[in-house]
């Protein structure tokens, strides 16, 4: 059985702490600078409010993900890798959660031409802080039971895995809450009573905030690394003997394939979902949100930046496809080069088409937003540059001009 | 007797490190060839040639059965199944769904199959994990699967690296009963080894490669000579390398 080495653990916190503590000012900032113009919160700049929800939402679950499956925690090696798969995949999951509850309103609210965003704002920081602590929850449940349980079973304490993996839960929980609690109280006082903030007090908040939040959560893992350590240690043992097996073997969506049902994508696109359940959803729920709650009247630098933010997204998942480890299965199985090539073509179409597909519908929409349509080819032209195309050639061709064609108008519409 | 492998001149450079150095080699239908040598010697480079894994070029002339390999290397390698010491499973599939492949995608029969899969299954005590994933398996047992799938896929050509390797004693001693059973049945074997006892239960043909070339070559009426004495094999073959 491995053990949980103090240094292992000593060595994760420095790293999460700066992902911890970034939101603080950050969100406060952004609240910050429209009290310092004395400006009620019915004037708001959208920008201001969409960016803030922007930030709300990846921030806590990037915390929540070095927390919880750090390659230093040699999670790995301690749970194996079905536990680190299944803990991965149900950060994912809420993380789409947290996405979608917090696009919804914040769009129902631009939409309607609703001036109290700043209250769905408000509303959303906690919400977000407590979906992705429910992620944690979930994620570390799963960890110490090695399945699904009913919520009944995390609400009765105790019920959960072994008892010494409770401290899992809880502290970590607490420590992030107790970070995020300085801007909730701040959102929720200056809806409430704006005139109790003036600006000396917005002023000094950043400050005050980033010294609480990194009081309250040191204070909290300090005292608590000694229950980690043996909620670690009990949940690996759970894992080792109980649960020494993966839950999930799910089949893979049909807009995956395209459609298309032959017997080596249907194989391919089974490994591909499996190992990234959420990916193709959560980059179309990712780009929905970045492209409804940014502005058409952002500057130009901005639909710029989301364009290569899209071509990051759509070339990673692309990438990750052509690197996946059943390719060479596949081959070793008897699929032939041709055959596989199609299939690669056919999965990279799937993950890629729906991007471009948004970003078209939204580039008539909107002013500026063409950037966006270019920003989707470029990124499938630099995705698509990785695929083992093998033949025809000229696809590749027409990937490098579609990605030339998008940097440059890129670079022309942002200048 | 046709040979189902027919090799000569066989040459690879890693750089200008000279690993195969113009190895002939004639294999013929339920032989069962091992290939031993020092670590490094180039067994595995040597198997992954045959499995037209690497690139030939001439003078090196290779035919699987009645595929020239040089001109067609995809459709030789469907002639055999190269299982290597890092078998190739995918992590997110089952034992079971690479069997599924194997069927769909090797024209394996599935009627044939199904009864010999549960018996292996059974003789490499692998049967209660083949529906679980191939990642939530330990490497020894993935080997297992991957050695499972190699004696199903029906090829007329096994080419098994280290098979032994990771096995416990029991499976080892399966995986020697399954590959002579096989060999009954017409199918030939390489098995890159380093295992004197292990070669002795299976092998028709033993060769010892030392810097890309044939050190020794011993048939199997040499072999039967050391049947019994291990160590006097080991030291033949120890002799050899020099």
């Amino acid at each position: 059985m491995a053990s949980v080495a103090t240094s292992k653990l000593q060595l994760n916190l420095p790293r999460a702490w700066p992902l911890l503590t970034v939101p603080l000012p950050l969100l406060t900032w952004l609240y910050l600078m429209p009290a310092l113009q004395h400006t009620p919160a019915a004037q708001i700049p959208d920008l201001t409010l969409r960016l803030a929800a922007l930030l709300t939402v990846p921030l806590p679950a990037l915390v929540l993900h070095v927390l919880t499956t750090p390659p230093q925690l040699a999670t790995r090696l301690l749970l194996g890798e079905p536990a680190q798969q299944t803990v991965r995949a149900s950060l994912r999951l809420v993380l789409l959660a947290t996405a979608l509850l917090l696009t919804v309103p914040a769009t129902l609210a631009l939409a309607a031409d609703l001036r109290h965003v700043a209250a769905v704002l408000a509303g959303v920081v906690p919400l977000t802080a407590g979906l992705a602590v429910a992620a944690m929850l979930h994620g570390l449940r799963l960890m110490a039971r090695g399945r699904h349980a009913g919520w009944a079973a995390v609400a009765g304490g105790g019920a959960f895995g072994p008892a010494e993996s409770a401290p899992l839960l809880y502290l970590p929980a607490f420590a992030l809450v107790g970070a995020l609690a300085p801007v909730a109280l701040l959102a929720a006082v200056w809806n409430a009573r704006p005139e109790w903030l003036t600006p000396t007090i917005w002023r000094g908040m950043p400050l005050i905030g980033l010294w609480l939040g990194w009081r309250l959560a040191a204070t909290a893992l300090r005292r608590a690394r000694r229950h980690l350590h043996a909620g670690l240690r009990a949940a690996a043992q759970a894992y080792a003997t109980r649960f020494a097996q993966a839950d999930g073997l799910e089949e893979p969506p049909r807009w995956l394939t395209l459609g298309a049902a032959s017997g080596a994508l249907q194989l391919l696109a089974r490994a591909w979902h499996r190992r990234w359940p959420l990916s193709g959803i959560a980059t179309v729920a990712l780009a929905v949100g970045v492209t409804v709650l940014v502005p058409a009247e952002a500057p130009p630098l901005t639909h710029f930046v989301l364009a290569v933010g899209f071509a990051w997204i759509a070339h990673s998942r692309v990438l990750a496809l052509a690197h996946e480890p059943v390719w060479p299965a596949s081959r070793w199985l008897g699929v032939t080069r041709a055959v596989r090539a199609a299939a690669q073509r056919r999965l990279a179409c799937g993950l890629s088409l729906p991007l471009v597909a948004l970003a078209a519908v939204l580039a008539w929409q909107r002013q500026g937003a063409g950037l966006l349509g270019l920003g989707a080819g470029l990124a499938v032209g630099w995705s698509w540059l990785h695929v083992d195309w093998s033949k025809p050639a000229w696809i590749q061709w027409g990937a490098w001009l579609v990605f030339g064609a998008g940097v440059v108008a890129g670079i022309v519409g942002a200048t | 007797m046709t040979a189902i492998l027919q090799a000569s001149g066989l040459t690879q450079h890693y750089g200008t490190q000279v690993v195969l150095n113009g190895l002939d080699l004639a294999i013929d239908p339920g032989q069962v060839v091992v290939i031993l040598g020092e670590n490094g010697a180039g067994k595995s480079t040597l198997l992954r040639t045959l499995a037209c894994e690497l690139p030939l070029t001439a003078p090196s002339a290779l035919r699987i059965g009645e595929v020239d390999a040089v001109a067609d290397p995809e459709h030789a390698a469907r002639q055999l199944i190269h299982v290597a010491q890092h078998p190739p499973l995918a992590p997110q599939l089952t034992a079971a769904e690479h069997m599924a492949a194997l069927v769909a995608f090797r024209g394996v029969d599935p009627a044939a199959t199904a009864a010999r899969q549960a018996a292996i299954a059974q003789a490499l005590r692998i049967d209660g994990v083949l529906h679980r994933p191939i990642r939530a398996l330990s490497g020894g047992t993935a080997h297992k699967v991957a050695l499972m799938l190699a004696f199903l896929a029906q090829t007329p050509l096994v080419l098994l690296d280290e098979p032994h390797a990771g096995l416990d004693v029991r499976s080892a001693l399966a995986l020697r009963a399954l590959i002579r059973e096989s060999r009954d049945a017409g199918t030939a074997f390489v098995l890159a080894s380093h295992l004197a006892e292990a070669t002795l239960a299976v092998a028709d043909r033993a060769l010892v490669l030392v810097q890309g070339r044939w050190a020794l070559d011993l048939d199997a009426a040499q072999l039967a000579a050391f049947q019994g004495d291990a160590r006097r094999f080991e030291a033949a073959v120890l002799q050899a390398m020099g």
